[in-house]
């Protein structure tokens, strides 16, 4: 029924078909590249668009499509498992800060609170110092970054179901807290964690993006679609497609995640419009 | 109004101290000895342990937060590893670039999204409204840091509209600061107008649809009136969170956008820092835009306490 | 057809007239024209502004304002700047300088020798931590200053490269003045010298400015490199710290600056094409710079010597360059470059690519495919560019190299503390090839070879060039046999400026200097 309601949405239909397309390419990247996105080839430096490379070359003779292409792995990999980090990590704290409430709810919420204290590339920025440049770094420092939104988000799904009358009733009959919790409870937050879900890999996308442009994400040569921005930034004057293209695929990418979000608000949380 | 007030400012320290705290623990989460990492490679054996003393760090953690924090509290935030010039100082220097150039982006972008997500609430359900919406979730898609490439490359470059470097502050000379600025702030501003856009819209018809407005219109009161005068205060209070929670955005893209134009405010300082492998002006200018993020969160959530009536009565 | 002498002579008078124009329009097209400020871009901002304690970056910005006793010519023989003589003992323990009549500080003071033992002594003081005390430290027994423009300075023993150390362009031995400098605490931050220009201030990521001294005493000779008469021009200069490349083209393309300190190479092209018509200049100019990677000796796989050469067969020089510098460099295996005194076609000497031969020494060697590390990073994108390239050499070959890319700070320390295999480096000019050879200390080469060591101690002790000639034959053939490092080429340096800026000259050190250039316009 709900999925349904779903296919009526055309925008959100949009947006999934171009996440599905993102995928598609992450996926069959190989086959749809046309040259091995690193292997350098230094008497083709700086190529202006062809038909031998689609978007032409970098410094390094690298071709630009390729590059492009295998970039949608990387964005989606990194965007996906640092909102599966910040997602589980939100989920454990706002339950626990709903449920049992008292100090550990306070404690647990002014952690929170500290952590949307400091503007998050910033915070992610400072993180990647610290770390170092690496995939699983960016992993790392985006999931932390992103635990607020889940865990308030959960922290008030579950305060409000909480105090329903089944809760009370299953309690009564002799549940413990945890099952009480996963069985009853959690279910029925999970619309609006699907819903924040979708905005978190969205600007995950954008946050990934802007550390590899300035150096601080995946570290070179992967073809993240911020390094080759990047890199890019050299041959502005001479190619300016290869500043285009790169950035025309962040946006696609984002817009999907923006687009099917927004459906999926409209459908399963108006209220938080 | 006064007990939501003081509630909010309490609420302030424990989330303040936990900020310092986890800023201290920056350095420390780094390999290697902390009083070596901020004198530089080519400190000698002596002065590093000079330092070590003076941090105490071979006394337990809590000890050297409580000194560490004595001097942040002193405003001594340390001296770059690279110019040996004190953090503070090289903070106040460049943070009026950043302040410039968020404040200019909010300022662009509330002109933008203001009237625009009114008018779109007003044309509701109509092609005008549905432009609106496919222009800001574009809006939120675009990188904006690609946005004011973008911009650089075709307004600046091919045709020289804009310069393409330097800085000229907007106090010594107002017009030509703003050359300098316009582009940057709008690559910075865009995102937010976007959002804040959406947030208006949506925010107005929440309020158009509640019933004392309808019971204005009732009175016979013209449209237009209804929007600004009943509508607009209350649709305000949520759009004032949304601004608030923006402003961290600005501050944090600020960096990015420093980054791609150049500009020599703090967010640029900061990655050329970490570059460079200068921790102690890293630590400092984190821990300062998040005390600088906090004080405008306050002083949001203190405007929301006046706009939204429902606290007012409470 | 004759036209008679009634009528030729008016013909003759026009054409005189003419050609006295055109020759005055030309002369005064070459007529230096005082005012106006130029603007040059540098790549990076500077970081300190006291001479003593201070990198190349700074050096660039401060030989404007300050002075040493002597200074580089052109062609890298030392020449006067302000000592206008100085006698050296024939054992090499004394040198005797003789000042400058009449110099004055920006403050109005004049130079004496009371400056100078101030200045030597403060940079010899570990406090002002001077990046090169150790060495100054190691040789310099006591300065003296013997009367008002004389002043002495005794070597512990006979060291005959005292003058390359005074000469020096970074760090910089800079002549400061003793009442102002001695008053402070710590660092200079108002640098007053006795350059043709005085520090008006800096903003840190914005600007460096300074204005004409108009008190400025020039040397008679005319200008020679960093030697000879200063003469300035313009009102005012500025340098501006431009990062990223891209940026700087487009500041030169939208004149916001005259100058461009290093125009990147990967826009030649586009400056053949475009910019020269909009009126840009690009002055080339062979580079001292000297790029090359260095291999750790002591390491169980670098350190075996047929490894070493099956390296060195593995690798075709002029790809290396071609591949990093495109034609803007010239491949040279040797230390030395083409215009030193001391170079000899000998320095030619090197292997030329052989890939069986290459393969053969490595299972000689018993290489099995161990992972090497190259570490390089990619501020400085030579360094970065000629890792790929090299990388790609030996893989052809079997060798298993990864490339480390790191940051700068993090690969210079660990160069300093030898914990590397490979390391991709460049130093700039050294002029003399004694202290570039040092540096093999940091691949544990040094140690291994007394040869060397002996070479290069008989080098220090002597200034006779056809001595010195022989003895660096002698050093490249041991470093042409053991392959301790690999030099790949000597780049240009690219200088783009307006075309309405005159008398800009790009040096081969390729150091911004201002004097002497004007605008016209």
């Amino acid at each position: 029924m709900f999925l349904r309601r779903l296919l009526k949405n055309k925008m959100g239909l949009i947006g999934a078909g171009v996440i599905l397309a993102n995928i598609l390419v992450a996926l069959l990247a190989p086959y749809i590249a046309t040259h091995d996105p690193l292997k350098i080839d230094i008497t083709n430096q700086g190529a202006l668009p062809s038909e031998e490379n689609l978007f032409g070359t970098d410094e390094y003779g690298r071709d630009i499509f390729s590059r492009v292409i295998y970039g949608t792995r990387i964005s989606l990999y990194i965007s996906v498992l640092s909102v599966l980090v910040a997602a589980t990590l939100g989920i454990i704290l706002g339950s626990t800060a709903g449920y049992y409430g008292g100090w550990a709810d306070n404690l647990i919420m002014r952690v929170v609170d500290a952590i949307m204290s400091f503007p998050a590339i910033l915070l992610a920025i400072g993180i990647m110092a610290v770390l170092g440049g690496h995939i699983y770094n960016v992993v790392l420092a985006l999931g932390f970054v992103y635990i607020p939104w889940f865990a308030r988000v959960v922290r008030g799904s579950v305060l409000s179901i909480k105090e329903k009358e089944y809760i009370e009733a299953s309690l009564a009959m002799g549940g413990n807290d945890l099952t009480v919790l996963f069985r009853h409870i959690l279910p029925n937050c999970m619309a609006p964690v699907i819903v924040q879900a979708t905005a978190a890999l969205a600007y995950a996308i954008l946050a990934e993006s802007a550390l590899s442009f300035l150096g601080l994400g995946a570290p070179p040569p992967a073809p993240s679609w911020g390094n080759i921005l990047s890199d890019a930034r050299n041959f502005m004057l001479d190619n300016a497609l290869m500043t285009i293209f790169p950035g025309v695929a962040i946006t696609l990418a984002v817009l999907g995640f923006n687009l099917l979000g927004d459906a999926l608000r409209d459908l399963l949380d108006p209220r938080l419009k | 109004m006064l007990k939501y007030f003081a509630k909010r400012i309490v609420y302030l320290v424990p989330t303040v101290f936990l900020v310092t705290v986890m800023v201290f623990l920056m350095i420390h989460l780094i390999p290697g000895d902390p009083a070596a990492l901020m004198l530089g490679e080519d400190a000698t054996q002596e002065e590093v342990k000079v330092l070590r003393h003076a941090l105490g760090l071979d006394k337990p953690l809590p000890v050297q937060y409580a000194i560490w924090l004595s001097s942040i509290f002193k405003g001594d935030f340390g001296a770059s590893v690279h110019t040996k010039r004190p953090v503070a100082q090289s903070i106040m220097e460049r943070f009026p670039v950043t302040l410039t150039l968020t404040t200019l982006a909010m300022v662009i972008s509330l002109l933008l999204a203001i009237p625009s997500g009114i008018l779109a609430a007003y044309f509701h359900a109509t092609r005008k409204d549905y432009l609106f919406m496919g222009a800001t979730i574009l809006g939120v898609s675009v990188p904006g840091f690609w946005l004011g490439l973008v911009l650089l490359l075709f307004l600046s470059v091919n045709l020289g509209w804009f310069p393409s470097t330097g800085f000229v502050s907007m106090g010594e000379d107002l017009w030509e600061g703003l050359r300098y600025m316009l582009l940057p702030a709008l690559s910075l501003g865009l995102y937010m107008a976007a959002v804040v856009a959406r947030m208006i819209r949506s925010s107005m018809l929440e309020v158009l649809r509640l019933e004392y407005v309808t019971h204005a219109r009732a009175k016979g009161l013209r449209e237009w009136t209804v929007i600004t005068k009943h509508a607009l205060k209350n649709a305000f209070a949520p759009a004032l969170t949304t601004i608030g929670l923006q402003f961290g955005a600005l501050l944090g893209g600020a960096v990015v956008t420093e980054t791609v134009f150049s500009l020599p405010g703090l967010g640029k300082y900061i990655v050329v820092s970490i570059y460079m492998r200068d921790y102690p002006v890293v630590q400092g200018s984190i821990l300062f835009l998040a005390i600088v993020y906090v004080l405008i969160n306050l002083v949001v959530d203190l405007l929301y306490g006046y706009f939204d009536p429902r606290i007012e009565y409470s | 057809m004759s036209l008679g002498l009634k009528k030729s002579i008016p013909i003759m008078i026009a054409v005189a007239f003419l050609a006295g124009l055109w020759c005055g329009a030309a002369g005064a097209a070459d007529t230096p024209k005082k005012g106006g400020t130029i603007t040059i871009a540098l790549n990076t901002d500077i970081t300190h502004t006291d001479p003593h304690n201070s990198a190349q970056i700074d050096s660039n910005v401060l030989h404007h304002v300050l002075e040493g006793l002597a200074a580089y010519g052109k062609d890298l023989k030392i020449v006067p700047l302000l000592a206008d003589s100085w006698d050296v003992s024939p054992d090499y323990k004394t040198y005797t300088f003789h000042l400058v009549k009449g110099k004055k500080f920006h403050n109005g003071q004049e130079m004496t020798a009371e400056d100078v033992k101030f200045s030597y002594d403060r940079l010899l003081d570990p406090k002002t931590k001077f990046p090169r005390r150790e060495q100054w430290a190691s040789v310099v027994d006591k300065i003296e200053a013997l009367d008002k423009y004389t002043v002495q300075v005794q070597m512990k023993e006979g060291f005959a490269g005292f003058m390359d150390l005074v000469a020096e362009f970074a760090p910089f031995p800079a002549i400061v003045p003793k009442a102002e400098t001695e008053k402070l605490e710590g660092v200079i931050t108002h640098p007053i010298g006795t350059g043709p220009f005085k520090w008006v201030e800096w903003k840190p990521d914005r600007y460096v400015l300074m204005e004409r001294f108009d008190d400025y005493l020039p040397r008679n000779e005319p200008r020679n490199g960093m030697g000879g008469g200063r003469i300035a021009y313009a009102d005012k200069i500025k340098f501006v710290p431009i990062a990223e490349e891209s940026v700087a083209i487009m500041a030169l393309l939208n004149k916001e600056i005259d100058i461009l300190q290093f125009f990147p190479m990967n826009y030649m092209k586009k400056y053949e094409k475009e910019y020269k018509n909009k009126g840009i200049v690009i002055d080339e100019e062979t580079g001292l710079a000297w790029y090359e990677i260095y291999i750790n000796c002591s390491d169980p796989v670098t350190g075996n010597l047929k490894f070493r050469q099956a390296m060195a067969y593995a690798t075709d020089l002029d790809l290396v360059t071609q591949a990093t510098v495109y034609e803007h460099g010239k491949a040279n295996p040797s230390v030395l470059v083409p215009n030193s005194q001391y170079w000899t076609p000998y320095h030619k000497t090197w292997y030329k690519k052989d890939v069986a031969k290459a393969k053969e020494l490595l299972k000689e060697a018993g290489y099995k495919g161990e992972e090497v590390v190259i570490d390089t990073n990619k501020k400085y994108i030579f360094m970065y560019r000629q890792s790929v390239a090299l990388q790609s050499e030996l893989a052809a070959v079997g060798i298993n190299a990864k490339l480390n890319v790191l940051e700068w700070p993090v690969q210079l320390q660990k160069f300093y503390k030898k914990e590397f295999q490979i390391q991709s480096f460049g130093m700039g000019m050294l002029p003399d090839p004694a202290s570039a050879y040092a540096y093999l200390k940091m691949t544990n080469f040094l140690d291994q070879s007394p040869e060397l060591q002996a070479v290069l101690d008989e080098a220090r002790k002597t200034a006779d060039p056809d001595k010195r000639r022989e003895l660096f034959e002698k050093a490249h053939k041991i470093h042409y046999e053991n392959v301790p490092w690999i030099i790949f080429y000597n780049y240009n340096y690219l200088q783009a400026f307006q075309s309405y800026v005159k008398g800009y000259e790009t040096l081969s050190a390729g150091y911004p200097r201002l004097w002497g250039v004007w605008l016209e316009k």
